[in-house]
């Protein structure tokens, strides 16, 4: 295989696990968050700066996850009292302080200039195929994971949360500590993310995780369908081809540029229009059952 | 001093932003994100019309803010209304402009590439007053601006008819709904008001500070940050929720660099959301969610 195709390939496992995380947070448990960009971010800069510092892969993967999960959980425990839009405000505003963190701490994360000189995978063939290996395994180990969270009680407890946060409170369920704790999960496996981000691009920097990233996690899980593992992988699938196949069309360079966000900000406005299940409904293809984007009003806990 | 006045002027500014994205805000419960993208569209048009083409100040002035009305009255015909009679919940309304916004942004920068513009005119050379206190004439005629646009928005809500109506629509609107008080139209009126006003902003943005592409979301985060301080649905507390944004923000750049700047903003707001969720001077304390 030609070394672009391994390289989408092995994009899409990234952000495909990234996106299974934001359904865990905006898909089951309702949680509508902007901030996963940043978080996908502080797991590449924890990972690549253990990495640089030669600390190990296990110690990389082990501070890049801690660190995540750490942060998501100070992150929701921050916005909880914040309701409906406010919610969303302080999600971009998260984003933002965390972007503006790893551009200006300057000693740690070098700025706008990036670190680079991150190892990559242990290569016995070039590297480019360990690597698809290596993240295609941590993504079904990512979607076994999140699949079996979702048939789990805790799933249907997220479930009952996000239709009806009252009455799943009037049944003594500690709402708050699903919710924190579904962030934390959905935080964890943006780190993973993070850290494979780091080691494919060897480079990083902190452009690549403005709230841009954010979005277009969240119109790949929109997309692909809110509240189903499939509908994930889907979403993502069509949002890292549809670019890479745009690019062979001739355009005026000034949009060829910004081909991506083009896209998938056009299929968010569609999608979101006319078919807000997404592709793959969340309780299959047969269902007409709408996810969260399509019940006006869930009830939310003051 | 020096420090807290220029805040306050930069408050001036932050007000055009903080309440017209309020008034949109609180009388359709609209998260009009793409209001950043109406600023900068008005900037670049700004730009092209009166440094390009030469065209006088007031006329290029004057189609700036008609076609920054159209633009809002056009995504809320096209988008927002659509999802609006789906039913759709809020969240689905601010994600549909977020996208609306970063499409119309993308397409300035394809435009107009992604350096800085600015306008230049004799108003951002020139200082007035003496010693300590010595002001751009720029920042001071923005804030007259600010000032009258307020007091205009305030005759137009309380005296006039589709004014009542705007304010019908923000306190309750089923109620406005069933007494067949409102039409589509008061919404419509609301949106052009709205982006008048911050076409407005944009366009001084444009002859201040200069023109970005990202500038449109910058603005949109202060303009929500400010109406969400002061508390949405009150005129006055937009204002003085900008004011403080502008003084704090001024004081803050004086002890910290001023690349800080967007998370300072943010820090603010968080830990106001903290401690009065509904904002600082909040009329009522409902949750915005119906």
């Amino acid at each position: 295989m030609s070394p672009y195709v391994l390289q989408v390939l092995s994009l899409f496992n990234v952000l495909a696990i990234a996106a299974l995380g934001l359904n865990v947070v905006v898909g089951y448990s309702g949680i509508l968050s902007v901030t996963q960009g940043a978080l996908v971010g502080v797991g590449a800069y924890v990972g690549a700066l253990v990495l640089l510092a030669g600390g190990g892969w296990l110690m990389a993967s082990a501070l890049a996850i801690a660190v995540t999960a750490a942060l998501g959980c100070v992150v929701q425990l921050l916005s909880n009292r914040a309701l409906g839009d406010y919610y969303i405000v302080i999600s971009l505003g998260i984003q933002t302080v965390l972007f503006a963190v790893m551009l200006n701490w300057q000693d740690v994360t070098r700025g706008s200039m990036g670190l680079s000189g991150i190892p990559g995978i242990p290569a016995f063939a070039g590297g480019r195929i360990e690597f698809w290996v290596v993240s295609f395994a941590v993504l079904i180990l990512a979607f076994l994971l999140v699949r079996a969270f979702s048939r789990s009680f805790h799933g249907t407890v997220l479930r009952a949360i996000r239709s009806d946060e009252i009455a799943t409170l009037s049944l003594g369920k500690p709402v708050r500590l699903y919710k924190v704790g579904a962030f934390v999960f959905g935080a964890a496996l943006s780190g993973v993310a993070g850290l494979l981000y780091a080691t494919l691009h060897r480079y990083i920097d902190p452009y690549s995780f403005q709230v841009n990233l954010s979005i277009l996690l969240l119109s790949a899980v929109i997309v692909g369908g809110l509240g189903n593992v499939y509908g994930s992988l889907v979403g993502v699938g069509l949002i890292v081809a549809l670019p890479e196949a745009l690019r062979f069309v001739p355009m005026p360079s000034g949009l060829a540029a910004h081909i991506n966000e083009i896209v998938y900000y056009s299929l968010l406005i569609l999608f979101v229009l006319f078919r807000r299940q997404g592709i793959v409904p969340e309780f299959g293809w047969g269902s007409s059952a709408l996810n969260v984007l399509g019940r006006p009003g869930a009830k939310v806990a003051p | 001093m020096q420090l807290s006045a220029n805040g306050l002027l930069r408050g001036a500014f932050y007000v055009l932003l903080a309440v017209s994205f309020g008034l949109i805000f609180s009388s359709t419960r609209t998260f009009h994100f793409a209001h950043g993208a109406t600023f900068s569209l008005a900037g670049y048009l700004f730009y092209t019309l009166h440094q390009t083409l030469g065209w006088p100040i007031g006329v290029a002035l004057a189609i700036v803010c008609g076609v920054g009305a159209l633009y809002g009255i056009a995504l809320e015909m096209l988008l927002y209304r659509p999802l609006r009679l789906g039913r759709a919940p809020a969240f689905v309304i601010m994600i549909a402009s977020l996208s609306a916004f970063f499409i119309t942004e993308v397409f300035l920068a394809a435009v107009y590439g992604d350096g800085l513009l600015r306008v230049s005119h004799s108003f951002s050379t020139n200082f007035v007053g003496t010693g300590e206190f010595r002001f751009p004439l720029l920042r001071l005629v923005i804030a007259g601006t600010s000032l009258a646009a307020l007091v205009l928005l305030f005759l137009w809500l309380t005296s006039t008819r589709a004014g009542v109506k705007v304010r019908a629509l923000a306190s309750d609107p089923e109620l406005a709904d069933a007494l067949g008080m409102v039409s589509q139209t008061t919404r419509y009126w609301v949106f052009a008001v709205g982006s008048v006003m911050v076409s407005v902003a944009g366009a001084f943005y444009a002859t201040d500070l200069g023109l970005v592409p990202h500038m449109g979301i910058v603005a949109l985060l202060y303009g929500s940050v400010a109406a969400m301080l002061g508390g949405i649905g009150s005129i006055a507390g937009g204002v003085a929720g900008a004011m403080i944004l502008g003084v704090s923000m001024d004081v803050g750049m004086y002890f910290i660099s001023g690349q800080w700047q967007d998370a300072l903003a943010f820090g603010i707001l968080i830990l106001v959301m903290l401690f009065r969720p509904s904002g600082l001077f909040a009329r009522r304390t409902e949750a915005m969610e119906v």
